[in-house]
């Protein structure tokens, strides 16, 4: 069982930087970390993430930082291909020391640049990231580079 | 196990009524030509209008009238600021001991942040020094949920000026909370006197 998960299992990292395209204005920009995790099932390959960003404001004293996951999409066979993932996100936002926390909805829409070469998988990706708490949907357009390993 | 995990982020999302994303990414400070508010108290009607895009002291602002009252407001990436002079009359003429803006409100609201900011000089007038101040403490006291407009954040804003002469000292301290919704602004204010609630609004 546990051969069978590895096979074909890819592990890498992601980094980048995002910038508010929907709300957000007290936010400047953000830079994003990820791990992740994935295989192929059929048709797609399949993903999950466990990511972070850390965005500054306007105001220097004002910062919001979300943690979360993404269980995504995509074809890492197509040198162009889309990518879609949906997860969830705890945001915390301070403001000099004080600070609101809380959970929201998460979703991703772009496409990414497969670059192969043996078992590394290099691509930038660009896309808009989609939060949501069911009252208000906001978001970030975002550029990050991964790179993965396959196992 | 996919549908389990969208399943129960959607029920930790919907549980409750924090509403995170409003607030982080709303605006609760609409501020733009032609916008206005208007409030009633049990016997009394205020109403709030926002004139076009001016420039004192070389900021840009936007002249507020409160029942034609006008008071000047820049909206910074930091802060909701006022503008704030303080004359000195002797002998028929005015003196300017103070003349700035100063931060009303700082920026993004966030539960139990406070502030305090302070505006002081002195000017010697006939040979007497005379010194004012103003000074605003703030509080960002609590947010909570109305059906209406979303997270609604509660603001108690304390202004206190002060003017020195000749060793006397003459104080006003001014206390009012208000009341701030997402895209509108504000909703309510409570002052020593009434609480005026919002009754119209034009904010297209």
């Amino acid at each position: 069982m546990l051969l069978y998960i590895l096979i074909g299992l890819s592990i890498g990292i992601e980094g980048g930087y995002v910038f508010p395209a929907v709300g957000f204005e007290s936010i400047s920009s953000g830079a994003g970390f990820a791990v992740f995790a994935d295989r192929n099932a059929g048709i797609v390959d399949v993903s999950l993430s466990l990511q972070t960003a850390f965005n500054t404001g306007d105001n220097p004293g004002y910062s919001m930082t979300t943690m979360g996951f993404r269980f995504g999409l995509y074809k890492e066979n197509w040198s162009i291909s889309p990518v879609l993932a949906f997860g969830g996100d705890y945001l915390s936002r301070s403001l000099n020391g004080t600070s609101e926390s809380g959970f929201a909805a998460a979703y991703t829409i772009g496409a990414q640049i497969n670059i192969r070469h043996e078992r590394l998988h290099i691509y930038p990706k660009f896309y808009y990231e989609g939060l949501t708490d069911l009252k208000v949907h906001a978001g970030f357009i975002g550029i990050k580079l991964g790179v993965g390993y396959e196992i | 196990m996919r549908y389990k995990l969208a399943f129960l982020l959607l029920l930790i999302v919907s549980c409750g009524d924090n509403h995170i994303v409003q607030r982080a990414a709303e605006d609760y400070f609409p501020l733009s030509e032609g916008y206005w508010w208007q409030y009633s108290s049990q016997n009394d009607t205020i109403l709030v209008e926002v004139e076009p895009l001016d420039t004192i002291i070389e900021v840009e602002c936007f002249p507020v009238t409160f029942n034609g009252r006008v008071e000047y407001i820049a909206k910074r990436d930091a802060s909701i600021s006022k503008y704030v002079v303080t004359l000195y009359n002797f002998a028929g003429v005015d003196y300017t001991i103070l003349e700035d803006f100063i931060v009303r409100i700082e920026l993004p609201l966030v539960k139990g942040h406070s502030y305090h900011h302070v505006l002081a000089d002195s000017i010697l007038v006939a040979g007497q020094s005379v010194s004012a101040s103003y000074e605003v403490i703030g509080d960002i006291i609590d947010f909570s949920y109305d059906p209406g407009y979303g997270d609604v954040y509660e603001i108690r804003i304390m202004t206190i000026e002060t003017l020195v002469e000749n060793g006397s000292v003459n104080s006003d301290t001014v206390e009012i909370t208000e009341y701030y919704a997402p895209g509108t602004g504000m909703i309510r204010f409570q002052d020593e006197t009434a609480d005026y609630n919002l009754i119209e609004t034009n904010i297209p």
